[in-house]
């Protein structure tokens, strides 16, 4: 069983635990105030009733859900109590309360419990003395505790009848929260379902696999029909039928069937899609879907009744799920537990399951976390405006500088912390394109095999959301143009199956995600030929680098593609990861052997909201240059500068030539020297381009918090935001790249 | 009373001018420059500051001066007497930052200094076409009569020229 399923499972029996505790914590509180006021003789107070019943009925409902079904007894039971409470029926007697807090300690006892080992099993007797207890206080003490069933059925029946009967007596009432946490739920599971599914059919012997994938579709069933998603739920129910026909082997033709089924996980996806965007679950293609479904079932297994699935849903439910997944797990390690457990439910010994992934989280709505990181920003920028203040100028203050370096160390470390909640893995990104690879090689009917490495890099969310559409064209290219067909690689002596690898690391300040394929690599000569013909390229383009030429394949509309397919050819999709890569402040390394394959970097800065800079100033006028982009500084000699005739200015860097660009030019304000070799030259280096830019002053090394101009102001040549410095003044951030192209380039 | 005091008594003379809405009443906020009087429309407007220290950005509309940091935002402000083709003055204690927001655009207005709140009674202005056709002119809304003192006041929209810079911009 794979880790992600069992985390699945577990994350949501952890949701609930946590719930559970806290509800407890809020509600005991109650029972105490019930309890002074049983004593006094006093009425109890009808909302802190209502309070308690809500927390039994809510825990019920869960545990129902969740096959915990100890859980389940004492909380129905306790339930029914209060309701009696409730109507008037019955008195509260202190006597009594005692129980119902005796209770609430069991459900503690269990909660800790199901933390542990992800159920509640091995507490069968104290459950039944309880409901037995629970019970007489109920029907009064008339009526004998023996007369009750044994607990084992009493917890079957009330399962059968949980659906049933909560959704009768008690009207669940399906907040939008729910709605939200189901659809980011199964947003998730249908995601790995679907890697599932492609796996089994590329490995239809893997039994294991399609548990996985039955498992994740009872949950999901699970959900919609808690929330009443009616389509979903009928659909989910048919798949989860055919998954299991497999799993028994029943059906042999597996391969040929995950089509259908990864048509029907499609419909299940549209279905979640039309509820994220605000419309209703219900999926048209249902009842035509079902059908299709209902007839390959039968031929299978042609004791197949369809009429049944709607009222019996709940009970394979129950039957399948305590019996089956235990005992799978326990045939692995230990056969012998399979026998006894029948007719023994006794405690299971813990070695028998994995042990419990405590995962704490909480979910945070990303506004607040934005703003968290605004404030971090401004406290930083605050630190800065104490610590550098002018009034301490020239002071001795030894004690200060400590503090100061301390506060410094601290909002650094801040910085640091609130930035990472930002940060998600990059996996479900790089998921989605499992899918993709696998359409797109059937489509093209070329042999494709995905590779994906770390996919457990976090990047900032900004960054995973913008990423995908630049994946998808990039993989799409790679597979429509990139990779050969079959008989063509084999006659290139190459393998026939190709291999598409993405990659995800971080590297110094950046994240970089690569995608790399073996196919026929970037033809150099068509790209040269295409970029003069549309007049990008003046003159015949030899002397340009390969990295340069393959710049070209970026620009809108062009393409070399001969003909136009259903996958790609019009030009768009480069342009498109270009724009979005440019959003993010990232660049695009191309690299390309002709006839071994390409792979595309695509760099991306790590966090959108903060730079290191080395501070420059020019005239009267200070800039922000990014670090990662500066080589080194240096004061050149007087021999050092050639100035050419048509006015270029070129230094010579240890035995480099490198040009020189001015910034006062570029921006048409008064420096304080005009000559070169008064004024420090900072060696810039953007893909893999050197140039120097001449500045008045290098003022230090600073942290700068990136703010946008104003919208009022739009894009400003040469920066790429701005930042408020340590005296408050506002500083522009130079962006390396258009300086290149503004000064070398257009002189 | 210094004129720093000054700005901070009409500040919250603005503050308490914005909650006392009335309905045929339009409260104006006043500035000379040259020998005439301006007016704009205190709902706009969400602060008076004194000078603050501009950093240029290159490549601007003449009359845009720079960026300016208020407490934490960054706003560009605009000189409003460049703005008119005035001719320029150098910027004193006096001088002050009308900060408006327009649709949650917040640009500073950079005037010699402000005079006070006034209320012009909507029936006491004139629309602006009645004064001129001109093109140039469509940031005047119109004029405002109280007793023989003439208000021009000013549509905010129009004096940021934002479709323009949009365009420059994109």
């Amino acid at each position: 069983m794979s880790s992600s399923d069992f985390n699945e499972t577990a994350e949501l029996i952890q949701t609930f635990t946590m719930e559970g505790q806290e509800m407890l914590d809020e509600v005991e509180p109650y029972f105490v105030n019930m309890q002074e006021s049983a004593e006094s003789g006093e009425v109890v107070d009808p909302e802190i009733l209502n309070a308690i019943f809500r927390l039994f009925h809510t825990m019920k409902g869960s545990a129902g859900f969740l096959e915990l079904y100890n859980m389940q007894s004492v909380t129905h039971e306790a339930e029914t109590l209060l309701d009696l409470y409730r109507k008037g029926d019955k008195e509260p007697n202190p006597e009594d309360i005692n129980v119902l807090l005796t209770s609430c300690d069991f459900i503690r006892t269990l909660l800790d419990n199901i933390t542990q080992n992800l159920n509640d099993k091995g507490f069968e007797t104290e459950t039944e003395d309880l409901v037995n207890k629970l019970k007489i206080i109920s029907n009064g003490s008339v009526q004998q505790a023996a007369a009750q069933p044994p607990v084992e059925e009493q917890a079957q029946e009330s399962d059968s009848t949980t659906g049933d009967s909560s959704a009768d007596q008690f009207e669940i009432v399906i907040t939008p929260e729910m709605v939200q946490q189901f659809i980011s739920e199964a947003t998730e599971i249908l995601d790995t379902l679907e890697q599932d599914l492609i796996e089994i059919e590329s490995n239809p012997d893997n039994e294991e696999m399609i548990a996985t994938a039955f498992r994740k579709l009872h949950t999901f069933k699970g959900n919609c029909g808690m929330l009443g998603y009616s389509d979903l739920e009928q659909l989910s129910h048919r798949l989860e039928t055919i998954l299991d026909l497999m799993r028994t082997g029943k059906i042999t033709n597996i391969k040929s069937n995950i089509k259908l089924v990864l048509n029907v996980h499609d419909i299940l996806q549209e279905g979640v899609d039309g509820l994220i965007k605000g419309g209703s679950a219900d999926v048209p293609k249902t009842e035509i879907m079902l059908e299709l479904l209902n007839d390959v079932i039968k031929e299978i297994d042609p004791g197949f009744k369809p009429e049944e699935s709607k009222t019996v849903i709940a009970a394979p439910v129950i039957e399948e799920k305590p019996k089956e997944e235990p005992e799978k797990k326990a045939e692995e390690k230990k056969p012998e537990v399979k026998k006894q457990e029948p007719s023994k439910p006794a405690p299971k010994p813990k070695s028998a399951k994995p042990a419990a992934i405590v995962k704490k989280d909480i979910r945070v709505d990303l506004d607040k976390v934005d703003k968290l990181v605004d404030l971090v920003g401004e406290i930083s920028l605050a630190e800065n405006m104490v610590v550098q203040n002018p009034d301490l100028h020239g002071m001795k203050m030894q004690n200060f500088e400590r503090a100061a370096h301390h506060l410094n160390g601290l909002v650094s470390e801040l910085q640091y912390v609130s930035m990472s909640l930002r940060m998600i893995p990059i996996a479900a990104t790089f998921r989605k394109m499992i899918r993709l690879v696998h359409d797109l090689s059937y489509k093209s009917g070329k042999k494709v095999t995905l590779e994906t490495k770390g996919e457990d890099t976090e990047v900032d969310k900004t960054v995973v959301e913008q990423i995908a559409d630049p994946l998808v064209h990039i993989v799409r290219n790679s597979i429509d143009h990139g990779i050969e067909p079959p008989d063509e690689r084999t006659e290139l002596g190459k393998p026939e199956n190709s291999i598409l690898l993405i990659e995800a690391k971080h590297e110094g300040g950046e994240v970089w995600i690569s995608i790399v394929d073996d196919g026929r690599g970037l033809n150099r000569e068509r790209i040269l030929d295409k970029a003069i013909s549309q007049g990008l390229i003046e003159g015949d383009g030899e002397n340009l680098t390969d990295e340069e030429v393959f710049k070209y394949i970026f620009e809108p509309g062009f393409s070399t593609a001969k003909k136009i397919t259903e996958v790609s050819g019009r030009g768009v999709g480069m342009d498109v990861v270009k724009r979005n890569i440019e959003k993010l402040k990232g660049n695009i390394d191309v690299k390309s052997e002709l006839g071994r394959g390409t792979t595309m970097t695509l760099r991306i800065p790590l966090t959108l909201a903060l730079i290191d800079g080395m501070l420059v100033q020019v005239g009267n006028t200070r800039y922000i240059i990014p670090l990662l982009e500066i080589k080194e500084s240096i004061k050149p000699g007087e021999n050092d500068v050639t100035v050419t005739p048509d006015g270029r200015e070129i230094v010579k860097v240890r035995g480099e030539l490198v040009p020189v660009a001015r910034l006062h030019r570029l921006y048409n304000i008064e420096p304080i020297n005009q000559e070169l070799h008064k004024s420090i030259l900072i060696l810039l280096s953007h893909h893999g381009k050197s140039f120097c830019l001449a500045v008045d002053h290098v003022l230090g090394q600073q942290q700068a918090v990136i703010k946008g101009l104003s919208d009022y102001i739009g894009d400003v040549r040469g920066a790429s935001g701005c930042t408020i410095l340590g005296d408050g003044t506002v500083s522009l951030i130079l962006d390396v790249g258009s300086l290149y192209e503004m000064s070398v380039l257009s002189n | 009373m210094s004129e720093k005091a000054g700005n901070e008594v009409l500040d919250e003379q603005l503050t308490n001018a914005k909650e006392d809405v009335s309905v045929s009443e339009e409260k104006y906020l006043t500035f000379p420059l040259n020998k005439e009087e301006f007016g704009i429309d205190i709902q706009c407007i969400t602060e008076i500051v004194g000078i603050l220290s501009i950093t240029e950005v290159p490549d601007m509309e003449y009359y845009i001066k720079g960026v300016i940091n208020l407490r934490g935002k960054i706003i560009p402000v605009i000189d409003v007497r460049k703005r008119f083709n005035m001719e320029e003055k150098e910027y004193n204690d006096r001088t002050c930052i009308i900060v408006v927001n327009l649709d949650d655009l917040v640009v500073g207005l950079i005037v010699d200094t402000v005079s006070e709140v006034v209320n012009i009674p909507v029936n006491q202005i004139e629309s602006s076409s009645v004064i001129s056709n001109e093109a140039g002119a469509n940031y005047i809304k119109g004029m405002g009569k109280i007793g023989d003192r003439v208000i021009i006041i000013l549509d905010i929209e129009q004096l940021l020229e934002r479709e323009k810079l949009a365009h420059i911009g994109g």
